[in-house]
């Protein structure tokens, strides 16, 4: 049960995005995707998650190739949450997030509203549910669309089935505290069983919530493992490109990372 | 259970039943809606077919008088097609419009948007100015400008299907501008062919392109309505992958829809639907664009309400303006297309006032 990309290449106007890449993402850990802007974070993450073709290298998941899945047959299996483009006519927040649930036809099943009632609670956004879904501001927006994602792969007791989520920069405009209660429930979402691939900012974020970390610079991977590897404030000096220190914080037991 | 096990470990109370949930009374509200849109269709209907040049009530209809065998000879063959086609064409018009709205997620797409109307425009026009050259048995006269008006809109619209299948990747962008290169394209052949027409021919064309129920028999009426029930069927069945389209394409491929294949299949449907109505009927504008953005007024975006009220609501003002079209300057007739803008502008600018932004 798990989901791989081997030797992944991918060129966008003969630039190579992607160089070789390899990575697995395994049930039940969250693996966060580091690395300055135009690493090639999200380019990977589209490709594990079957929107883009790499021009070589390939990707399975579950021991087949991703492109045997059909759309539908995929979506039962894996969610994205990616940077989602404007929704231009007034559907109701509870329907964006309705639109999720891929389990079956039957929009009020039983199972069906168990699920959306669960996940609306945990995403707390019930307050929303009757807003139109434009009128929101954008932080709001993400949190919907976080919901949407988990609603498509919540199963409430149905044993072990292959699940991955995969979260494009899923803290992008939330405050604080939201940023901590999507992680945190995509931490839960792995521990229930599924494999968490998120692309991250803030490197202090992916060394408390991921069990591995992937830095990536210019479409290679530079180094990946437990974040106290990854972590490496030379390392991540010459890929950023600016002084970066990593400290242990005792108070927090945790790596905290400065700029 | 999700929470209990993760490092938030916030306690989750069993599912109680919601009090109020937003979805049922979103689904009990549409359904409402969907019933009086029902009620004023019939109504309409029933308006329609005993209004007219010959008005008719079922008393005379069912006695065995002269003035009975003309009455029913009237509602028969003359009014009863002329309102079937009316309601179908207004449905179908209504109903490729807020296909083509949530396909290219744009409020202000219509079917003429795909060349279903510039094309058979270029087709009818091109029957009427070369048609009196062609030698045809006199069974297939009457069939030939609509015969020509499928043929353009089909043609023009496979031609744009292809050209993007071919060399843009079926993208919607890529249609939007074709739509725009090909609707000027067909521009031309229609200029130069009222450039070639004499004064009846151009009034002939000026007529079509306004539109006219008034040509309607069963044998022309039948044919047409039978594409427009198919390319509808198809069209409705898409209503949950055109609401998960409005995520985004990726967005909804994500949540299990076959993108492209629903791309090819509103694209094919709607030019079907719109273009059987066009042929028999003559351009009839406003329909497609604006019924659905009353339907989405009423009753919020979801396709599963938006497309059947656009269906009916399609229908309803389809029929209720020719009603208006055949009656308004009696012995003579309005174009239909000219009296759906009339009744439906103003009621549309009502519509935009009233409605509080959100």
């Amino acid at each position: 049960m798990t989901l791989f990309a081997t030797t992944v290449t991918v060129c966008f106007g003969g630039n190579a995005v992607l160089a070789d890449v390899s990575i697995s993402l395994q049930p039940g850990k969250v693996v966060a995707l580091i690395g300055p802007n135009g690493a090639g974070k999200s380019t990977l993450l589209r490709v594990m998650s079957g929107d883009l073709q790499p021009e070589r290298g390939s990707v399975t998941v579950e021991g087949r190739l991703i492109d045997e899945y059909g759309a539908a047959q995929l979506a039962q299996i894996r969610a994205v949450m990616a940077q989602a483009p404007a929704v231009m006519f007034d559907f109701a927040v509870e329907e964006v997030v309705r639109m999720g649930w891929v389990q079956n036809a039957l929009y009020l099943h039983e199972t069906a509203e168990r699920a959306f009632a669960q996940v609306a609670e945990v995403c707390e956004i019930e307050a929303l549910l009757a807003r139109t879904y434009r009128t929101l501001s954008g932080g709001e927006q993400r949190r919907v669309q976080f919901a949407r994602a988990l609603l498509q792969i919540w199963r409430d007791g149905a044993g072990p089935v292959p699940r991955y989520l995969m979260l494009d920069e899923p803290t992008a405009n939330l405050d604080i505290a939201h940023e901590l209660a999507v992680l945190q429930l995509a931490r839960g979402v792995a521990e229930d069983g599924a494999g968490v691939l998120a692309v991250l900012h803030d490197l202090n974020l992916a060394a408390r919530f991921a069990d591995e970390l992937t830095l990536l610079h210019n479409g290679r991977v530079v180094s990946s493992g437990a974040p106290c590897r990854v972590l490496e404030a030379d390392t991540l000096a010459a890929v950023y490109g600016t002084p970066i220190v990593v400290e242990r914080h005792e108070a927090l037991n945790r790596l905290v990372v400065h700029s | 259970m999700l929470t209990a096990s993760g490092t938030s470990a916030r306690r989750l109370p069993m599912w109680r039943h919601r009090s109020a949930s937003v979805a049922d009374a979103f689904a009990a509200r549409r359904g409402r809606l969907l019933v009086v849109l029902g009620g004023v269709l019939v109504a309409t209907l029933w308006f329609a077919l005993v209004t007219g040049a010959v008005p008719v009530s079922t008393g005379t209809l069912l006695a065995d008088t002269d003035e009975g065998a003309f009455q029913r000879m009237v509602f028969a063959e003359i009014r009863s097609p002329r309102v079937l086609l009316a309601a179908f064409v207004g449905a179908s018009l209504a109903l490729a419009g807020a296909s083509l709205q949530g396909l290219f997620r744009n409020p202000l797409a219509d079917p003429g948007l795909i060349g279903v109307t510039s094309g058979a425009a270029l087709g009818a026009i091109s029957m009427i100015v070369l048609g009196s050259a062609l030698r045809v048995p006199d069974w297939l006269e009457p069939y030939l400008l609509p015969l020509a008006a499928v043929a353009g809109g089909g043609a023009v619209t496979v031609f744009i299907y292809l050209f993007a299948q071919r060399f843009g990747q079926f993208n919607i962008v890529t249609i939007l501008l074709l739509g725009i290169a090909v609707n000027a394209l067909a521009g031309v052949g229609i200029g130069a062919f009222q450039y070639l027409s004499d004064d009846g021919q151009l009034r002939t064309l000026t007529f079509w392109m306004m539109g006219s129920f008034g040509r309607a028999t069963w044998p022309a009426v039948l044919p047409a309505v039978a594409l427009m029930v198919v390319a509808g069927a198809f069209l409705v069945r898409q209503r949950r992958a055109l609401d998960r389209l409005q995520l985004g394409e990726a967005e909804a491929r994500h949540v299990g829809v076959d993108v492209l294949r629903l791309k090819r299949l509103v694209v094919l449907m709607s030019a079907a639907a719109a273009g059987a109505g066009v042929a028999v009927a003559g351009a009839i504008g406003f329909v497609g664009l604006v019924v659905p953005h009353v339907a989405r007024l009423l009753g919020g975006a979801a396709h599963g309400f938006v497309l059947p009220a656009s269906l009916l609501l399609g229908a309803s003002l389809m029929v209720g303006a020719d009603v208006v079209a055949r009656t308004a300057v009696t012995p003579a007739e309005l174009p239909v297309g000219l009296v759906t803008s009339a009744l439906g502008a103003p009621f549309f600018l009502w519509l935009i006032a009233r409605a509080r932004p959100r």
